[in-house]
């Protein structure tokens, strides 16, 4: 049994462990490299897009065991009912519709499944510290979602993992980023540890190195901060893919 | 491995189902290939050797079923749909393990769509037994092919070659390509081997950007498998 919950839920958000809840297409749709609008999304990232099928695949195949071996989980963010578009994905214009996954009309078909994003948590156990980390789809920024998919990443470090330190960290020059770890990073009482110069190598070292920025949150913090009791870990009533969005509103 | 390929492909006239035990029986395919089957054209241009034995139709299975083991690529066999038996020849007495498709007839030969992947691109063939011949079998399952290619998998370009003596396939690969808006690549010598020699291949591509400008969108249905990924945990 994995030592991760394979399913969380926050006020406005859920989460799926990400190799169960999403197949290869709908990951390589949300990161392919030929997709230009997402360009810009990219732009703080170290990994590359998936350039096929095969690769997505192969990735989610990776997530699963990592999240199985208790190294990395991977989840993927959903929003969940009453969110706004929360009842299909908006087609970027510069998109070619395809017909092959229904989205001719401008909206991909969803049902409950606007897949939003996704968080992910890697454990140094021997350390007793996991490393947070996000991405968030562009459409879906400037919505405090980070945050909020933070509070449910740190409640299974503090609560389920028994970990001492959680850290969070963004490249220099990324605001975003930086505007919404600041938010909750001082919600939790954490600090901010200092910038470390030409820390991570970027394009494989051909470019400019990133600056790195980090954060921490002690277990110390977080519970003298109230923790987070907005968070459910396992619950119940995360449906499953295939459910109707209207067995969500019944059970919970 | 997630499932990427589609375990069968139906269009107007023709059912391809995943070359694997599951669906087409051994002994079926052994039968379609063996040796005494086999004209001497078909034998002439067969990119394989004709079956002595029931061994050897063995591990040409296993060879297409590892292929779909690698997430590399898929080969069909393909059926024709109801009333499209091969030229008068009895339909053979299904043993109820094939596909359970009362639709399908007989094995009339076999569909490979192949990927390399890191060049996103695609490699289409087909061969198909005599009595099939001159249907436009070939033109409608290198449709279905491209439409799986480009429409699912999002390549950028498919790739097709044929012998330079193959005249029936050069009649049937230009007739699809023209309807694409591909092109003639060239003649590549010694690209091929055909019974164990060295043959010329002349090769074709259509591009995206071709099939998209061409404004053909195939009739096809991709009908995947079920997902026990979940299940399996």
């Amino acid at each position: 049994m994995p030592v991760f919950p394979e399913t969380m839920r926050t006020p406005r958000l859920r989460y799926e462990r990400v190799d169960d809840a999403v197949d290869a297409f709908e990951r390589y749709e949300l990161t392919r490299a030929s997709r230009d609008a997402r360009e810009r999304e990219t732009a703080y990232v170290t990994t590359s897009p998936d350039p096929h099928p095969k690769a997505a695949s192969d990735e989610l195949d990776r997530f699963g065991s990592a999240f199985e071996d208790g190294e990395r989980a991977t989840w993927a963010i959903f929003l969940r009912p009453g969110e706004p578009d929360a009842d299909g994905d908006p087609v970027e214009p510069s998109e070619a519709p395809r017909a092959s996954d229904g989205r001719a009309d401008g909206v991909r078909k969803t049902g409950d499944r606007v897949h939003v994003g996704v968080a992910n948590l890697d454990c140094l156990w021997e350390n007793r510290r996991v490393h947070t980390g996000v991405t968030l789809y562009k459409p879906y920024w400037g919505r405090g979602y980070a945050s909020e998919r933070a509070t449910a990443l740190l409640t299974v470090a503090f609560e389920r993992l028994d970990i001492e330190v959680a850290s969070v960290a963004h490249f220099e020059g990324n605001e975003n980023s930086k505007r919404q770890i600041e938010k909750w990073v001082r919600r939790f009482g954490g600090t901010e540890d200092g910038f470390f110069r030409n820390w991570v190598p970027r394009d494989g070292g051909d470019s400019e190195p990133w600056g790195l920025r980090s954060y921490t949150i002690t277990a110390a913090d977080y519970r003298d901060a109230g923790g987070a009791p907005e968070v459910e870990l396992d619950p119940d009533c995360v449906p499953k893919p295939t459910d109707d969005p209207t067995e969500l509103e019944g059970s919970s | 491995m997630s499932e990427l390929f589609p375990e069968a492909v139906v269009t107007e006239r023709l059912h391809l189902v995943r070359e694997t035990d599951e669906y087409v029986d051994l002994r079926e395919r052994y039968e379609s290939l063996a040796d005494d089957a086999l004209s001497d054209e078909e034998v002439q241009h067969a990119g394989f050797r004709p079956f002595e034995h029931l061994g050897d139709a063995r591990e040409y299975v296993d060879v297409r079923e590892a292929h779909w083991d690698d997430g590399n690529g898929v080969v069909y066999a393909i059926r024709p749909r109801d009333g499209e038996q091969g030229g008068g020849e009895a339909p053979r007495a299904s043993d109820g393990r094939a596909v359970d498709d009362e639709e399908s007839g007989d094995l009339a030969g076999e569909a490979e769509l192949s990927m390399d992947w890191g060049e996103r691109r695609g490699v289409i063939s087909c061969y198909l037994r005599e009595p099939y011949w001159g249907r436009g079998y070939s033109g409608e399952r290198a449709a279905a092919l491209l439409a799986l290619a480009f429409e699912r998998f999002d390549l950028d370009v498919v790739v097709t070659a044929h012998a330079v003596e193959n005249e029936n396939s050069r009649r049937a690969v230009e007739k699809y390509v023209e309807r694409f808006g591909g092109e003639r690549d060239g003649g590549i010598r010694n690209w091929g081997r055909l019974d164990g020699e060295p043959v010329d291949l002349v090769q074709y591509s259509i591009t995206r950007e071709d099939y998209d400008e061409s404004g053909e969108r195939p009739t096809v249905e991709f009908v995947d498998g079920r997902d026990d990924r979940r299940k399996s945990r």
